[in-house]
């Protein structure tokens, strides 16, 4: 990983300011691939297309449209620069609050913390007073034009930021309208699940889980580029012997209830074999397409 | 338009040219246009003919005639594509022209793009079986459907295979057909395994009919009716009787349902479309359980 700060700036809380630079704390381990035509590998590029005349646009021809629902309001890059005003590169601490208080729902991506030249001393005072008191300090920056409410807290042994998701970027459980949340259960199923997860009760251990559908891409990349064949996974197979039981079962009820077909034919007529019919079935298309609203 | 080169060979054995091709797809028009009316078409074109290079063209040449008229399907998220519709004869006779020897049109006719019209079993013999044990098989499926009050078509590959068609004409979806004919293979493995598999596997089983059920897909295309294949041979994808499938069935001979482009123009003639109620029909899907 690039260890190049991606941010540079002062951290400000009260009278006390820090200089400090931000790196990011995650590395995405994604695999990425590269689009190629099927047909004989070849490269695909990416162009912006005029929906209506086709022809291509240029990125700095772009401008960004907000539909409002009873209009679309068209800002440019300049517009949307001047709503971030011309903050100063700092991050506000505005209180401390406790840890334990806020759910981790909240939390977003995470950045290291470093001193810049001269905020060595008041960087490692102020890590020890938030792993002392177990408080975070809740403030604002502004990343990349947008501005951030963010979490200054320890990260594994040294100044860490995270970004946080504002209240109104929460889905509530209640919103949902799960029925399951509406009724008590009893004590004693209660007591006999508390049991069973005491029988699994663990320490975290991240390193232990590990991301397997990334390692079974990898080992299809590697089988592949040694030249073997990759058969591509049935689709519902799990459910496959539920739908035979299905269709034996429908079979057995279709002998029972009568000697010939059971299912009574939609329309039992049938065209006459000798000349297609054209408009017909456009007609009995269109009325099942009326029929779906779609 | 104009035809250009209708002299090239397109079938080196029989030395048939790409003006034989156009021929004959002019004289099939009348009872193969209705079959892709309204439907996207892959074209499956082979400039150098049937022994060259070939490629599937999905997108709609861009240099087409304004009076060749496309059907919008979307792909994946944000992305459409324009698929040549073949509703009238000159059209396909501008894909013929374009050496596009193959015509595979989607499962779905427009507007209605996401609803299947028609269910689909395509039947794939392992060598040694042949086209003898895809007859046995097809008679199977054909009698399990007729239990639930389905009736199926058939119309032979144009190579090794067959193809059973059960029309629908009414409101299905994909899921439900695949399901539903994933269902139907798996039973026919289940009672008939020294016949029949269900499963698709890099290699087809010796001595075993596969049952492609997966063809019953948005994203999939069967090779159309009374096309023509690009085999040695200019045979061609065409409906046979009921009769004729338990003919081979018991003769033994896996040649019996290969017909080139002049038997199939001459049985048009002599039983006009037996795929005819393929457009019209409606069935419903049987619930299964």
């Amino acid at each position: 990983m690039a260890a190049r700060s991606i941010w540079n700036g002062t951290l400000t809380f009260g009278t006390i300011a820090i200089p400090i630079k931000l790196f990011s704390a995650t590395d995405s381990k994604t695999i990425s691939f590269k689009e190629v035509r099927a047909s004989d590998g070849a490269r695909i590029s990416h162009k912006r297309l005029g929906a209506q005349s086709g022809d291509e646009v240029e990125f700095k021809e772009l401008d960004k449209a907000y539909d409002t629902g009873k209009g679309v309001v068209v800002l440019t890059k300049e517009e949307i620069a001047a709503a971030d005003g011309s903050r100063p590169k700092l991050i506000e601490i505005e209180s401390f609050v406790k840890g334990e208080e806020i759910d981790p729902v909240f939390y977003d991506k995470a950045y290291h913390l470093g001193a810049n030249k001269g905020g060595d001393h008041a960087y490692r005072v102020l890590l020890e007073a938030l792993e002392r008191s177990g408080r975070v300090g809740i403030g604002r920056f502004v990343l990349r034009s947008r501005e951030q409410l963010v979490a200054l807290r320890p990260i594994q042994g040294a100044l860490g930021l995270q970004t946080m998701r504002f209240a109104d970027e929460l889905v509530a459980p209640g919103d949902l309208d799960f029925p399951e949340l509406t009724k008590k259960p009893g004590e004693k199923e209660v007591a006999m699940a508390g049991k069973l997860v005491e029988m699994l009760a663990g320490e975290w251990d991240p390193a232990a889980y590990e991301d397997t559908y990334r390692d079974a891409v990898r080992q299809l990349i590697k089988a592949k580029a040694a030249g073997e064949e990759i058969e591509p996974a049935q689709e519902k197979e799990a459910t496959e012997g539920d739908l035979m039981a299905a269709l034996q079962a429908s079979l057995e009820a279709a002998s029972k209830t009568s000697p010939s077909p059971a299912k009574a034919r939609a329309t039992p007529k049938r065209p006459p074999t000798k000349k297609p019919t054209g408009p017909k079935k456009s007609a009995a298309k269109a009325k099942a397409a009326a029929e779906d609203g779609d | 338009m104009k035809l250009t080169n209708l002299g090239k060979v397109l079938y080196p054995v029989p030395g048939v040219t790409k003006g034989d091709v156009i021929a004959y797809y002019a004289a099939i028009a009348p009872v193969l246009l209705p079959h892709l009316a309204g439907r996207p078409v892959t074209l499956v074109r082979f400039p150098d003919g049937v022994e060259g290079k070939s490629f599937f063209e999905k997108h709609a040449n861009r240099y087409r005639p304004d009076w060749v008229k496309t059907i919008r399907m979307s792909a994946g998220k944000e992305s459409v594509i324009d698929f040549v519709e073949v509703a009238d004869t000159a059209t396909l006779l501008w894909t013929a022209n374009l050496a596009a020897i193959e015509l595979h049109p989607s499962l779905s006719r427009a507007p209605d793009l996401d609803r299947p019209t028609a269910l689909v079993f395509d039947l794939d013999p392992g060598p040694p079986a042949t086209a003898v044990e895809c007859c046995a098989v097809a008679i199977l499926i054909k009698e399990l459907l007729g239990q639930l009050g389905v009736e199926c078509w058939a119309k032979t590959s144009g190579s090794k295979g067959l193809q059973l068609y059960a029309p629908m004409n009414v409101h299905v979806t994909y899921d439900d057909t695949k399901a539903f004919s994933q269902a139907v293979a798996a039973l026919l493995e289940h009672r008939h395994p020294e016949l029949v598999v269900s499963k698709q596997k890099k290699t087809l089983r010796p001595g075993k009919v596969l049952i492609d059920w997966s063809q019953n897909d948005r994203h999939k295309t069967t090779v159309a009716v009374y096309s023509m294949r690009a085999r040695e041979l200019p045979t061609i994808s065409t409906p046979v009787t009921w009769d004729e499938v338990r003919g081979c069935a018991e003769s033994g001979d896996p040649l019996a349902l290969r017909f080139d482009k002049d038997m199939v123009l001459a049985r048009v003639e002599e039983h006009g479309d037996l795929f005819a109620p393929l457009l019209t029909l409606q069935q419903e899907l049987p619930v299964l359980g």
